[in-house]
């Protein structure tokens, strides 16, 4: 068996081995991440999507910070009848205004509506300007509401913003911070009861604004919820009618949920919210995860049939079996194919929007995370369920549907109607190319929903009804302190805005402009031809300081900042269109560059351009991430397979799945925008798979030696099946977001993804295998061993698994020497007995002649194989160890278990045993020498024969056999001499690890005390160290041997006594 | 509610007086007589002869843990136990320690039998009645299982589990087969653990301790084979206690420790791969403010464990645990709107870990021994991340002789106010103690 296998099987066997610890293991890790699973929520954050760097992102932050916030919330209130110039309706407005300044979050001086402090009404009287809030109480006369009427005529900036132009609608904004830990619909949440209390027959009030459409999101993105159960069920009735046995319903959701779990409960552990992207998480580790635990499944069937039926194995024996076997075939492909998924995700870091990252990291971490448990908790698992009995052999092996298509794409392909495969690929790539010619980039988030949904139809109505519901923010920003009020920027302001106002879907533009022309008329008798800025900087100057003596110092803020350096234009927009908007951006630039002074700069922001940024930085980066991960692939392809060819063929099937994907969402009219963007890369993620499993099946059959039809039809019905019974499931599971009606996100999801996987599985079932037979790559028909190529890079990764899971694996070399491992084994065994008890004293010496003593009352038996032995080992004195009490128990075939209880803790605890060198309580012996070295590991050789105090000797060397017994038991060699008449030892050097002489042990007063089965014990034991001078002397008196001591004995029950 | 009962120490000066004369002669002997002679040797086995055998300790803390200001403590003590077995299925026992803290200053008494029962072998049957220490845990010092039994905190102890004492229990093991046990334990008498809470200035101090208890827990372990576990359960009043304004005594500040019913399932584990030593130990536990909203009552917690612990280059062992706390249905005690209130729940939850929501840490314990066990060192911590909090311990101990032992150590906590270690900085302290085994 090549090594890389050998490793495998040792490391599976030491899986099946503990497979107890294993599932206890995973399963707590399981629980415990469960834990932090439960704390997750579905927030949306727009800020961590956002690309810092972009401009359109550093103007709109910038004008946050300036001016205010840019969640704005919309209410329109529109009466049935009139308009708006009624008490009923005011009332309600100035309820509203005052209810919304106390809800939590809100910006209280940017709230703006009829009733708002801020909404002043400015006036030219014989005095000077008079500045007066347009509505301090609600109007009841008809005099005093024509005189509101006026007011609100007079003052342009609140036309269509917070009055519709035709008087029907009126309007309360509500500027909001950010989201706070409750995400947008907890401020959604907060407002909907205000507007309950107002609804009632005379009114239509509509809500909108971003922060509606964000709770939106976040409460259709809940909907995972259920759509993740219902998407396990598909995937697992698909797997049933597919395996047509339970454990092929269940098993191979058992690792994608587990998997799902460990992904989640690490974001829940990070504290990193649910969103717009992570949200997709748990679908697609599911569809990943469940990919490979068919693949492992299928062949775990196929290695148990082969069992059943050319072994003579009992089934439970061909099950234990087959778990190691389709390991073996498999795990290698498994960890290939799955790194490579994993670090299609893991390369998404290259994202500048953090969400993206932080969705390919998880996406990662979930993949790793079931490979991890398809090569431990699986197997463990899978070794612990009974054997498949005979009926669900039958049904597992029954022709069905799939294999009937599997066999007829092997004969087409192995046929003369191989040419249809390229026929077929080229007709898809042309038709794709259309659609790619026809991909329109746009994003949006009202796009996102439904026209049906309330949400939309209150959005369009305030749309119809007022500026707009979305906003652009120009940003002009001068050198100097008052550079605003230079009347060549206020004019220019001015135009640009008149110029905004003559662009589609412009509803209203506001700005200081607006404000200083309404003082120039006011001031001038109300006349119309005033209503423009006035050319003097001093008037303007002037007016401000009129108006800050009767209006409040934050009426402005939202407009200019406090020493008048920056403004802002606010323009309402009626679409968030990114495509729109990108070209508005450029109208806005070319018209600032013609008529701003150079003293000044503009630039745009707003949650529009910030919309438009994510997109044109998503799009960049989409090509990169397809570059990517393409690269990824076929890297690792390439290195594993150790060919470029194999890179190329695994990429193919990938990338005519993303090039369809294109295909389809141009002909569909699905815009490439932020959720569709990540679409191929889940694509190439789970769909590399396929081609990576069904190329290692190729290889395998064809090195088999099997004639093209046969090894092509082996190849389609193994590895082919599994590939189409995943595909189908994961198509099937994305198929169920199509049931959240209304969200398109989940739509999209549900339409691409299951194209492109049975795109992908189509190409990798046919097109795969039709260029393979066409250019016979050597990898595939020459590869030699497999072992030698393919499986090196996975069985590294194995054999670290396996390294720290299991300790040192320890090879079984060729025996030494007969005659003197005859000779140790024989010593080994003869002063073992059977069951004793006894009481020992320890002395121990120091170099100066100082002694300690130390005494115990031991009893020990040996364990029905005749060579382990259970020790128990009481400590009488002295004082301080009184009543400590240990328990060996050695296993030969694994390490020993040992307790020991210590009174002052008043608890036995079990202890690491397989520490051999270290000093058996602190005497000169170690716990290795105590228990005997096993034979096994040692070479012994007789170097020569000599007596010892006139006792004739065999001198027997003894070198590790490995590096690690040597490290476990500290000793370079050891040399014994050994009785020749009853092959005790007399004497015994031991050397240190460097090579020196460390200690001399010797042994006197051998006696036979079991004459029946010849075995002997010594009175005393003595071991001087060398190095240190200290010595011990062990004395054993009372020995009593065969004393039937029952096992039980043998039992922490026992050790617990005072 | 059962009725509050005050227990202070008795202030015996007969007793005090006599330990204080026999641990000066005593001192001042061992302290010459690190080897056996004559006398020394006689008495020593006549002790051991009927069954007693025990310490005489001297030492010298630079703090007490009382959190006051009391710096540079001696104390003197006498730690004996005895153990007779009348026949192999009968046992008596008894432990206990008599002594003075703060010798010549305060002279506070410590005197307390921390076990005494007897033990019954019926078969399959152990059984254990009276006074005596009941430990539950496989994780290595912090144990969530281990609610049965007190500790106290304020003694001034180098070894760590010499804080323990028993309370009045009835405890059975059925042995199932030879590796499954089956414990049920009955505590009709409850003892607290004894602690300095810090509290807010210008607080009085009161317990409230339940005189009739009723506690009980099951076990079931396994116990042999590669793996030992056990699930447990336990209902029965909490020995950490929970703090709040005493309503009789205002307007004067008295913050009232009282003790309410929890209950804890547990589960822990021990097993070894290889050279490693792993170890875990989880407990729920839920309490008597199971909506969370009473910030006088502790509020239901998940505590966990998990560790792995190897030993290297000859007797080099290192353990390093990890520990999480959580806390759900958890009220921030500091937005309590009553400043009073507020103030005295914050420490009432820094004391029970619960200042947080979920509190992580990570625990270790590096040991060695040299020169054939007579000299061993030992450093363990445990530092909390956030709130962060820290507890630093090196200890490092000689055997002159078989009898005679020396410790020096400290114990070093930080950290900050809001940590249940940062809380108790007052009480950092050197500590050596010179000890005579007989």
């Amino acid at each position: 068996m090549p090594l890389g296998q050998r490793i495998l099987a040792a490391y599976i066997e030491q899986i099946l081995r503990w497979r107890w610890l294993v599932i206890g293991l995973i399963t707590l890790i399981t629980v415990v991440l469960l834990t932090y699973a439960k704390n997750l929520r579905m927030v949306i954050d727009p800020n961590t999507m956002l690309p810092f760097e972009h401009p359109y992102v550093v103007t709109t932050l910038e004008v946050e910070k300036i001016f205010g916030s840019k969640y704005v919330v919309v209410i329109g209130i529109t009466p049935k009848q009139g308009d708006i110039y009624q008490s009923a309706v005011l009332e309600k407005v100035q309820r509203l205004t005052n209810k919304l300044r106390e809800s939590p979050g809100v910006v209280r001086e940017n709230l703006l509506s009829l009733s708002a402090r801020k909404a002043k009404d400015i006036l030219g009287t014989a005095e000077g300007m008079e500045v007066r809030p347009l509505m301090v109480e609600v109007p009841r006369s008809a005099e005093a509401m024509q005189r509101l009427r006026a007011a609100v005529q007079r003052n342009s900036a609140y036309h269509n913003s917070i009055v519709a132009k035709d008087g029907r609608t009126t309007a309360v904004l509500a500027e909001f911070r950010d989201a706070g830990g409750g995400g947008f619909r907890e401020i959604m949440a907060n407002i909907e009861p205000l507007l309950a209390a107002e609804r009632d027959a005379t009114v239509d009030i509509a809500v909108g604004g971003l922060p509606d459409f964000l709770a939106q999101i976040e409460i259709f993105s809940d909907r995972i919820v259920w759509l993740f159960p219902l998407a396990v069920l598909i995937v697992g009735l698909i797997h049933f009618e597919a395996f047509r046995t339970w454990q092929g319903l269940i098993l191979p959701l058992v690792t994608p949920l587990l998997a799902v779990v460990w992904g989640l409960g690490m974001m829940g552990a990070a504290k990193i919210p649910l969103d717009i992207f992570n949200g997709f998480t748990p679908i697609l580790i599911l569809a990943v995860g469940a990919g490979h635990a068919v693949q492992l499944l299928k062949r775990y069937y196929e290695e148990y049939h082969r069992l059943r039926e050319t072994t003579s194995l009992t089934p439970h024996a061909a099950n234990r079996q087959a778990v190691v076997d389709s390991i073996i075939a498999v795990g290698p492909v498994m960890l290939t194919a799955g790194l490579v998924a994993a670090l299609g995700f893991f390369s998404l870091t290259v994202f500048h929007i953090t969400s993206v990252r932080v969705f390919g990291i998880f996406t990662g971490i979930g993949i790793l995370g079931a490979l991890i448990l398809e090569m431990t908790f699986i197997p463990a698992l899978r070794s612990m369920l009974p054997a498949p009995s005979d009926k669900e052999r039958s049904l597992e092996r029954k022709e069905r549907f799939w294999d009937r298509l599997t066999n007829a794409i092997a004969d087409w392909l192995t046929g003369p109607k191989r040419q249809r495969v390229y026929f077929a690929a080229g007709l898809a790539i042309a038709l794709a190319l259309v659609g790619l010619s026809r991909v329109t980039v746009d994003s949006s988030t009202k796009s996102l929903f439904a026209d049906w949904l309330p949400i939309k139809q209150q959005d369009r109505a305030l749309n119809e009804r007022l500026g707009g519901t979305n906003t652009v923010y120009v940003l002009v920003k001068g050198a100097e302190p008052d550079a605003i009020k230079n009347p060549a920027v206020l004019k220019a302001m001015d135009a640009l805005q008149v110029f905004l106002q003559q662009q589609p879907n412009i509803g209203k533009t506001v700005s200081l402009a607006d404000f200083i022309k309404r003082m120039h008329r006011a001031m001038n008798g109300d006349a119309a031809n005033f209503d423009v800025i006035p050319d003097s900087a001093d008037l303007i100057a002037q007016y401000l300081l009129l108006y800050s003596m009767s209006g409040e110092p934050a009426d402005f803020d939202t407009y200019v900042d406090y020493d008048y350096k920056s403004a802002s234009i606010t323009a309402f927009l009626k679409t968030d269109s990114s495509h729109y908007v990108t070209g508005l951006i450029d109208k806005i630039d070319a018209f600032a560059k013609q008529h701003f002074p150079n003293s000044v700069q503009v630039s745009v922001g707003g949650s529009v351009p910030q919309g438009a940024a994510l997109t044109e930085v998503l799009v960049n980066s989409k090509i990169w991430n397809i570059v990517q991960i393409a690269s990824v692939v076929f890297v690792i392809s390439s290195l594993v397979f150790r060919s470029a060819f194999a890179g190329l063929l695994v990429l193919t099937p990938l990338l005519l799945a993303v090039l369809v994907n294109f295909g389809v969402m141009g002909l569909t009219g699905i815009e490439l925008n932020i959720p569709t963007s990540l679409i191929s890369a889940m694509a190439v993620g789970i769909g590399a798979d396929y081609a990576i499993y069904l190329l290692y099946r190729m290889r395998e059959e064809w090195q088999h030696g099997m004639d093209e039809r046969a090894a092509t039809r082996k190849v389609l019905a193994t590895a082919g099946k599994a590939s189409l019974f995943v595909a189908s499931a994961v198509a099937g599971g994305y198929a169920v977001q199509l049931l959240s009606f209304g969200f398109y996100p989940h739509t999209w999801n549900a339409i691409l993804i299951a194209c492109a996987m049975l795109v992908s599985v189509t190409a990798a079932l046919t097109l795969l295998p039709a260029l393979v037979l066409k250019f016979r790559p050597r990898f595939v028909f020459d590869g030699g061993p497999m072992q030698l190529k393919s499986t090196k890079a996975a069985t590294v990764a194995i054999a670290v698994i396996a390294v720290s899971l299991s300790g040192a694996l320890q090879p079984r070399s060729a025996r030494a020497a007969p005659s003197a491992v005859e000779i140790m084994e024989k010593n080994f065994l003869v002063a073992k007995l059977g069951d004793s008890v006894a009481d020992a004293t320890f002395t121990l010496t120091n170099k100066n002649g100082q002694q300690r003593v130390r005494k115990t009352f031991g009893t020990t038996k040996l364990q029905a194989n005749g060579v382990d032995n259970m020790r128990m080992t009481r400590f009488l004195a002295p004082a301080d160890i009184k009543g400590t009490v240990s328990l060996l128990i050695e296993n030969s075939d694994r390490d020993d278990d040992m307790w020991i209880y210590l009174p002052a803790l008043k608890k036995v605890r079990r202890m690491v045993a397989s520490e051999k060198k270290s000093s058996f309580v602190g005497t000169d012996f170690s716990y290795g020498d105590v228990i005997g070295h096993k034979v096994n590991e040692w070479n012994h050789q007789l170097v020569r024969e000599e007596p010892v105090d006139g006792i004739a000797c065999y001198v027997i060397e003894s070198t590790p056999k490995t590096p690690a017994v040597k490290a476990n038991t500290g000793y370079s060699k050891r040399v014994g001499w050994i009785r020749k008449d009853s092959l005790l030892t007399q004497k015994g050097e031991l050397y240190d690890e460097t090579g020196e002489l460390w200690k001399r042990i010797g042994f006197v007063g051998w006696k036979l005390v079991d004459p029946a089965n010849g075995r002997w014990s010594a009175d005393e034991l003595n071991a001087q160290d060398l190095q240190s001078g200290h010595s011990t002397v062990i004395k054993i008196e009372n020995l009593k041997v065969n004393q039937g001591i029952k096992d039980d004995y043998f039992t922490t029950r026992y050790m617990e006594q005072p | 509610m059962p009725q509050c009962a005050v227990r202070e120490p008795s202030r015996r000066g007969f007793l005090r007086r006599a330990t204080r004369i026999f641990l000066a002669a005593t001192l001042s002997t061992a302290a010459t007589a690190s080897e056996d002679n004559g006398t020394w040797s006689a008495l020593n086995s006549t002790l051991n002869k009927f069954g007693i055998d025990g310490s005489v300790r001297a030492s010298r803390w630079t703090s007490n843990k009382m959190l006051d200001d009391d710096k540079g403590v001696d104390n003197a003590m006498l730690w004996a136990r005895f153990y007779r077995k009348f026949t192999d299925d009968v046992g008596v026992y008894a432990a206990g320690h008599v002594g003075v803290e703060d010798l010549g200053e305060s002279n506070r008494d410590r005197n307390r039998l921390r076990e005494g029962y007897v033990d019954l072998r019926l078969n399959q049957w152990d059984l254990r009645i009276g006074k005596q220490i009941i430990a539950w845990g496989r994780a290595d010092r912090i144990n969530p299982t281990d609610n049965l039994t007190p500790r106290d905190f304020t003694l001034l102890v180098p070894e760590e589990d010499d804080n323990r004492f028993g309370s009045l229990a009835l405890r059975s093991k059925m042995a199932i087969g030879e590796q499954h046990s089956l414990h049920a334990v009955w505590l009709p008498d409850f003892r607290p653990h004894r602690y300095p809470v810090p509290l807010p200035a210008g607080f009085g101090m009161e317990k409230d301790i339940p005189d009739d208890a009723d506690n009980f827990a099951v076990k079931f372990e396994q116990s042999g084979g590669r793996v030992d576990w056990s699930v447990s359960y336990y209902y029965g009043y909490d020995l950490v206690p929970d703090w709040r304004i005493k309503a009789s005594a205002l307007p004067a500040l008295v913050a009232q420790a009282t003790h309410h019913k929890i209950q804890v399932l547990g589960l822990d584990g021990a097993t070894t791969a290889g050279q490693y030593g792993i170890r875990w130990e989880f407990a729920y536990t839920r309490t008597r403010d199971s909506d969370g909203d009473d910030p006088e009552i502790k509020n239901p917690f998940f505590f966990g464990v998990f560790g792995v612990e190897r030993t290297v280059m000859d007797n080099l062992s290192i353990n390093v645990q990890m520990y999480s706390r959580y806390v759900s249905k958890y009220h921030d005690p500091s937005n309590i709107a009553n400043p009073v209130v507020s103030g005295v729940a914050t420490q009432s939850a820094i004391s029970s870990n619960q200042g947080k929501k979920a509190e992580y840490g990570v625990t270790t314990r590096i040991s060695k021994k040299w020169w054939n066990d007579t000299l061993e060192g030992e450093f363990a911590a445990v530092y909390g991340f956030d709130p962060r909090g820290y507890l630093l311990r090196p200890k490092v101990t000689y055997a002159f002789s078989d009898r005679l032992k020396g410790i020096v150590g400290a114990e070093y906590y930080g950290g900050s106010d809001e940590s249940f270690f940062g809380s108790l900085s007052d009480n950092r302290a050197v500590f050596a103690e010179v000890s005579y085994w007989f």
